[in-house]
């Protein structure tokens, strides 16, 4: 009889044990391996090229134009003393640009946080390099208009956390550069069913999503939308059975009915249509426990235009900061449980091109090697205040390193670190410091 | 002995086990699966009548033309790849897209009446213009049953909405 028992009993929990690893949500096998440091993650993308000595080393005119002008443009992030002379990145006053903005926050991030004074990004291109930070590798597509072949961050997060597609958020600047296609590989293990909720706020609450998704009723997913979606999940079984398959976010209905709501509440108000608005609405409605998202504010114009460059950073600097702030005071649920990690996805050239500007001022590219010269800060719960880690002599991390740096805060490093995607020597920024 | 015995008896088992029947009936005569007539079947197999994914422009086109019986001017179809485009979750971003289609006073749609009435020919119709093939009966019992048991909240709009959303009309 004993032994019945303890053959059923066997049988039974071996049966559990086969079984429930696919029982379990979004494809998780087993419960994430490490702790959480935060519960947030917003990873800023601070975009377009920025090169070391305009933004960390503060050389202002002095190391470009040949005018022996330094100062810090970039005031909530660093310590320093902005420009005494030739004030033109701030916004227009007397003169274009003569009236630098505020400081946004009450102390630098450099004294809130921890700095890392010089990394080497492992892109040079603007596609390549926000990717790269997503992907902690190099494994792009080949083509533009293709989702990236291995997973992204937001499918690491998904996949094995479990976590719903209304917590993962991917904010672009635009629809160019295949910027959308960011939110999610086409790697057939993760894919888009672990991808990210992503908006390109000056398309999506622009003209464009304006005149196409204003929604005078929104249909509930328990009123209108329930007989639609019987029908169509019965369709889709039909085709699935046949043989074909689509793998879509995997919202609930719940989450797109909310997301709907979302949206048209910006439409109402004519807001949103902004990078830095609109994330701090995604914020604050959804409390993503990860949010990325990428600015340019202009800085890409340095190919062309020195002086616009100057204000993009500055801008850039102003937007970051304010997005943090809104973080801590805006946000209970969020505010010192929160870590936000600032990259920008590559420098630019030593040396001019030879483009002028309006105050003949010489443009600069991308593509040398003090392209690879980045800098990188971590601010919030758990990350060491005031703390600088590497200098000019002595390089410590790359920007693909936020891959992993996300991973760790959210407890899920070892896996993303066992999926075999993230380059080799990539590491936590915690590890390198 | 005893020992001998079962593994005896266990390589006549596994050998029983291993064998395969041969089919002997099929007197050289293709199989084919029996597939709803233009939906699936082609020359590479299963699939090979519609397997590639519409672009957002095709989805839009195909959408703006069967719903308004007009074509879509190129503005109104520049904004709204434009705007899909910029939506993470497609899926999402086309529910809204379809049901402001069908929401708007110039739809071109058969009466709630008429589909009540004759939710054959509707069904029918739907199915071609959407689908671009023939109903079969499993579908066909089971939507006109579900329009015919809530015809209070069933009509041609969420029908519609429902094909217009389903993965089939995604692909051609």
């Amino acid at each position: 009889m004993k032994r019945r028992s303890f053959i059923k009993k066997t049988g039974l929990a071996a049966g559990a044990a086969i079984a429930a690893p696919y029982i379990l949500p979004s494809g998780r096998l087993f419960a994430q391996s490490g702790s959480r440091m935060a519960d947030h993650v917003i990873l800023a993308m601070y975009g377009g090229g920025i090169r070391q000595q305009e933004s960390i080393l503060q050389r202002y005119l002095d190391d470009s134009q040949g005018l022996p002008i330094p100062g810090n443009i970039m005031i909530n992030m660093f310590n320093g003393q902005q420009p005494e002379d030739k004030i033109v990145y701030g916004d227009d006053g007397f003169l274009p640009g003569d009236t630098p903005k505020p400081m946004v926050l009450g102390d630098t991030i450099q004294n809130m946080g921890t700095t890392f004074r010089e990394m080497r990004a492992t892109a040079a291109g603007h596609y390549n390099g926000f990717l790269t930070m997503l992907l902690g590798n190099t494994n792009f597509a080949q083509a533009l208009r293709e989702r990236p072949l291995s997973p992204t961050i937001f499918e690491y997060l998904r996949r094995h956390t479990g976590e719903k597609a209304s917590k993962v958020w991917f904010v672009g600047e635009s629809i160019n550069n295949s910027t959308p296609l960011m939110n999610a590989s086409s790697h057939r293990d993760y894919g888009i069913k672990y991808g990210a909720n992503f908006f390109a706020p000056p398309t999506t609450f622009g003209t464009p999503g304006k005149n196409t998704f204003n929604q005078d009723i929104i249909f509930h997913p328990e009123e209108e939308m329930e007989h639609i979606y019987k029908m169509k999940y019965f369709m889709d079984n039909y085709y699935r059975n046949l043989g074909g398959y689509i793998d879509d976010l995997g919202s609930t209905p719940d989450e797109k009915y909310q997301v709907k709501q979302f949206m048209q509440e910006l439409y109402d108000f004519n807001q949103g249509g902004s990078t830095v608005d609109c994330t701090k609405r995604i914020l604050k409605e959804f409390k993503p426990t990860l949010l990325a998202f990428n600015l340019s504010s202009g800085v890409d114009g340095c190919h062309g235009n020195f002086t616009n460059y100057l204000r993009g950073i500055h801008t850039g600097d102003n937007w970051v900061a304010q997005i943090w702030k809104y973080v801590q005071e805006e946000i209970p649920e969020m505010s010192g449980n929160t870590i936000m990690i600032i990259c920008p996805e590559h420098g630019r050239d030593l040396n001019p091109n030879p483009v002028f500007d309006q105050n003949d001022w010489f443009g600069y590219d991308h593509g040398d090697a003090n392209t690879r010269r980045i800098f990188a800060q971590m601010i919030g719960k758990g990350v060491p205040a005031g703390l600088e880690v590497g200098n000019e002599n002595n390089p410590i991390g790359l920007s693909a390193d936020c891959c992993l740096t996300v991973a760790d805060i959210l407890g899920i490093k070892q896996e993303v670190r066992n999926a075999g995607h993230v380059r080799g020597d990539s590491q936590s920024l915690f590890d390198r410091i | 002995m005893r020992l001998a015995l079962l593994v005896l008896s266990l390589a006549i088992l596994s050998f029983s086990i291993s064998c395969k029947k041969k089919d002997s009936n099929l007197y050289e005569i293709n199989g084919i699966t029996a597939v709803p007539h233009g939906a699936y079947e082609g020359v590479d197999g299963i699939e090979g009548g519609k397997k590639k994914l519409k672009t957002i422009d095709q989805y839009v086109g195909v959408l703006y033309s069967n719903i308004f019986k007009r074509g879509i001017t190129v503005n109104e179809l520049n904004e709204a790849r434009d705007a899909i485009y910029s939506v993470g979750d497609q899926q999402l971003a086309y529910e809204i897209l379809v049901v402001n289609y069908l929401l708007r006073p110039d739809a071109n749609l058969p009466s709630n009446e008429f589909v009540h009435a004759y939710p054959d020919s509707f069904l029918t119709q739907v199915y071609n213009d959407y689908f671009v093939r023939d109903i079969s009966e499993v579908e066909r019992t089971y939507l006109k049953n579900h329009i015919l048991n809530n015809s209070q909240e069933v009509g041609a709009k969420e029908v519609i909405a429902a094909v217009a959303l389903s993965n089939e009309f995604r692909i051609y």
